[in-house]
């Protein structure tokens, strides 16, 4: 005990915000695991897996699950989750494009559609901060909702961009075509607009997470609610907002979809939420909340995007894929456990963390 | 109360903001397995309950179809509601949300059972699974029509089906025809790349299987099927386009992509046209939105397989309801057939009557 708590009163945010170096060291050493893959798929595929079009098309490919993995590590660090994300998408492409076809201006329908993500949060937020629901229970529920909303707004069939009213199909400079560009246009190099997109957002929510007011509130709920409400946060509201930044998150992420693939479908997203909460995990984020940073994401989603696309090229098939990226996933997270234990940056089970928490914030106060 | 009172709030808020968005809401369905009614307006929404009987003699047919909020399941519940609009029959349409609930189709079953159908149509998920449950209330008395896909039983009234071997045969056979008219050199090494939805569904199954015994026996000896890579997308198009990506990085010497369902074909075609590659031919099956851009777009050599799905709803609520009323069966399995569409015949009659719904 005397221990960690020298440890934590020699770190330059001690108290409540002492976790941030913790999450730092998982992301370098999730950063070690990306480069030996990169290798090995260098390795592996000379000549095609370092090929500019390829990080291209694997850029691309993760921008889903890093986008919605953002917007989630809100909730897993303010110690919530949010299974809803998925389908919280698929409706929210569902709304963009249904609002594009009946020839609404696009900037509309999209801050339409983001207004709509963040109360999709709301309802979320609702549900297990004022009615104490847990949050698992809580978004599975609101998982189903969203779901059955896309389906039934549409009648379960798909709503194609084509449709949209006004120019000539494809026109250069319509509505369609600048939807179209969101998700689906690329730069003259060939690096498409949705990964600029993506490492801009990861950038905001990273600065907002770390640097801001309510950044340090959500690593103060996620590490201990109870002093967290104690020394005056108003953990409600910044629990709230969690959830808003993950409904939002996947509303942006729904737009880009239904851009790309010039269609909305109501199945569309379906458990992509674990495809983020595994990136996340992969990339050093602690589950039990309190720990961890956007960047953790972002490896993470690189490392899902990075193995999936290597073992395309290898010519792995589907069934093997999954016990590959299953087996990984363990391993990792089990070896970053192994080595922080060991160099004594975290104490091994959750609920002694806790308790530190709790009596070093006791001992500052007094 | 308050606390009640602010819940309802939120919902409200939220249904009114989507309302906007569709105009017309349409009775929806919980994400799982829902029921959407539809038929003539007075009894719509209430399929016979034991206190209320229904209005006179108007039927009520049953139609589980295989997954709810999918493409090629729309427009069977199309042709399923227009049978019952031009017959004057209640149509409920019920389904599941994967094709993989078998279980969940069970018990669907049993509850438009309960629920005192007059008939029933079904698309089974599983042949092997399903046989039991389709005797078992065949035997009952309730007229069982089959559509899609057939079980390893005898006992049901009619079966609209598509032949899927036949229809495998003939993919391989449009995409041989594509790759010569291009003049694709037969003695220099070429793959073609393979997604599928799931490996467990039969039709996907005997699709492949037509189209590997045709191809074996009519091509050249350098156009290899990459059949021991085949990429499962479980009916996601944005991964079959990811599948579709990575097989064009990986294989210099790609000359086809074969799409044996739909949201298989909806990825290879937007992997095609992200990356321009107007020398791949492809086959896909069923007619998207992506699929009729692509078709018209006479830069891209592809093509696709066309089933007559609208059809099977159609014919199945009508066949129901003839056999609720006292008709007999002719022709027992009735194969609705397929059609190949390409860039040539797109605009033909007889293409637009299929994809329409004559």
């Amino acid at each position: 005990m005397r221990k960690i708590e020298k440890k934590e009163s020699n770190n330059a945010f001690s108290g409540f915000y002492g976790n941030l170096g913790v999450a730092t060291k998982r992301a370098i050493s999730s950063m070690f695991l990306l480069i030996a893959l990169f290798v090995l798929f260098a390795f592996l595929r000379p000549g095609v897996f370092l090929s500019t079009n390829n990080i291209q098309n694997l850029l691309q490919q993760i921008v889903t699950y890093a986008i919605i993995g953002c917007g989630l590590t809100f909730c897993l660090v303010c110690g919530g989750n949010d299974l809803s994300a998925g389908a919280s998408m698929a409706l929210s492409g569902i709304i963009v494009v249904s609002l594009l076809v009946r020839g609404w201006p696009m900037w509309l329908c999209i801050v339409l559609c983001l207004i709509m993500g963040v109360l999709t949060g709301i309802m979320n937020g609702y549900f297990i901060e004022i009615l104490g629901v847990i949050p698992f229970v809580a978004t599975l529920g609101t998982q189903w909702v969203y779901r059955g909303l896309a389906n039934g707004l549409v009648d379960g069939a798909p709503v194609y961009t084509v449709d949209i009213p006004g120019e000539a199909v494809g026109a250069v400079g319509g509505t369609q075509w600048w939807f179209y560009q969101l998700g689906g246009g690329r730069f003259p190099g060939g690096l498409p607009y949705s990964v600029i997109i993506m490492l801009v957002y990861a950038l905001i929510l990273g600065v907002v997470l770390a640097k801001t007011r309510i950044g340090r509130q959500i690593y103060a709920c996620g590490s201990n609610l109870e002093a967290a409400k104690l020394s005056g946060i108003n953990a409600v509201g910044t629990r709230m907002f969690a959830y808003c930044m993950s409904g939002f998150s996947a509303a942006i992420c729904g737009i880009l979809v239904a851009s790309r693939m010039s269609s909305a479908q109501p199945m569309a997203g379906n458990g992509y939420e674990m495809e983020a909460i595994a990136a996340a995990v992969l990339g050093g984020i602690a589950i039990t909340g309190g720990e961890g940073n956007i960047l953790n994401t972002i490896i993470g989603a690189l490392m899902m995007g990075v193995i999936r696309n290597g073992l395309n090229l290898i010519g792995v098939n589907s069934y093997w894929q999954q016990v590959i990226i299953g087996m990984i996933l363990v391993i990792a997270v089990a070896q970053q456990m192994r080595r922080h234990r060991r160099s004594g940056s975290v104490t091994p089970s959750p609920l002694r963390v806790l308790y530190t928490r709790f009596f070093t914030s006791q001992a500052k106060a007094g | 109360m308050k606390k009640l009172t602010a819940l309802v709030l939120a919902l409200a808020m939220m249904c009114a903001l989507v309302a906007c968005a569709t105009g017309d809401v349409p009775s929806t369905s919980p994400a799982g397995s829902g029921t959407s009614t539809t038929g003539d307006s007075s009894a719509a929404n209430d399929p016979p309950a034991p206190n209320t009987p229904p209005a006179a003699e108007k039927k009520t047919i049953y139609i589980l179809v295989k997954v709810l909020g999918n493409q090629y399941w729309s427009i069977v519940e199309a042709g399923a509601r227009k049978a019952g609009e031009d017959l004057g029959c209640n149509v409920v349409i019920i389904g599941t949300a994967a094709e993989s609930e078998v279980e969940k189709q069970v018990a669907l079953l049993q509850d438009a059972v309960s629920a005192k159908a007059d008939g029933i149509v079904i698309a089974p998920l599983d042949r092997k699974a399903m046989a039991a449950p389709v005797s078992e209330q065949f035997k009952a008395g309730i007229p069982i029509i089959l559509i899609d896909s057939s079980v390893d039983t005898e006992d049901y009234s009619a079966a609209y089906l598509t032949d899927n071997i036949a229809a495998g045969r003939l993919a391989a056979e449009a995409m041989l025809t594509k790759l010569r008219a291009i003049g694709t050199p037969e003695d220099k090494e070429g793959v073609i790349a393979v997604t599928v939805g799931s490996t467990g569904s039969q039709a996907i199954i005997d699709r492949d299987d037509g189209f590997k015994e045709y191809w074996d026996a009519n091509a050249p000896a350098a156009w290899k099927v990459l059949w021991d890579e085949i990429k499962v997308n479980d009916g996601d198009a944005q991964k079959a386009l990811t599948f579709g990506q990575d097989f064009i990085t990986s294989y210099p010497n790609l000359i086809g992509f074969f799409a044996p369902n739909n949201g298989s074909t909806v990825g290879f075609v937007k992997a095609l046209e992200e990356s321009g590659r107007t020398d791949i031919t492809m086959v896909g099956f069923d007619f998207s939105a992506e699929m009729e851009a692509i078709v018209r777009n006479a830069d891209y050599n592809v093509a696709t397989v066309l089933q007559r799905q609208y059809y099977m709803g159609y014919d199945g609520i009508k066949k129901a309801l003839e056999i609720a009323n006292g008709g007999t069966v002719t022709e027992k399995v009735v194969d609705t057939g397929v059609m190949v569409v390409d860039n040539a015949n797109v605009d033909s009659a007889e293409v637009q009557n299929v994809v329409n719904g004559g």
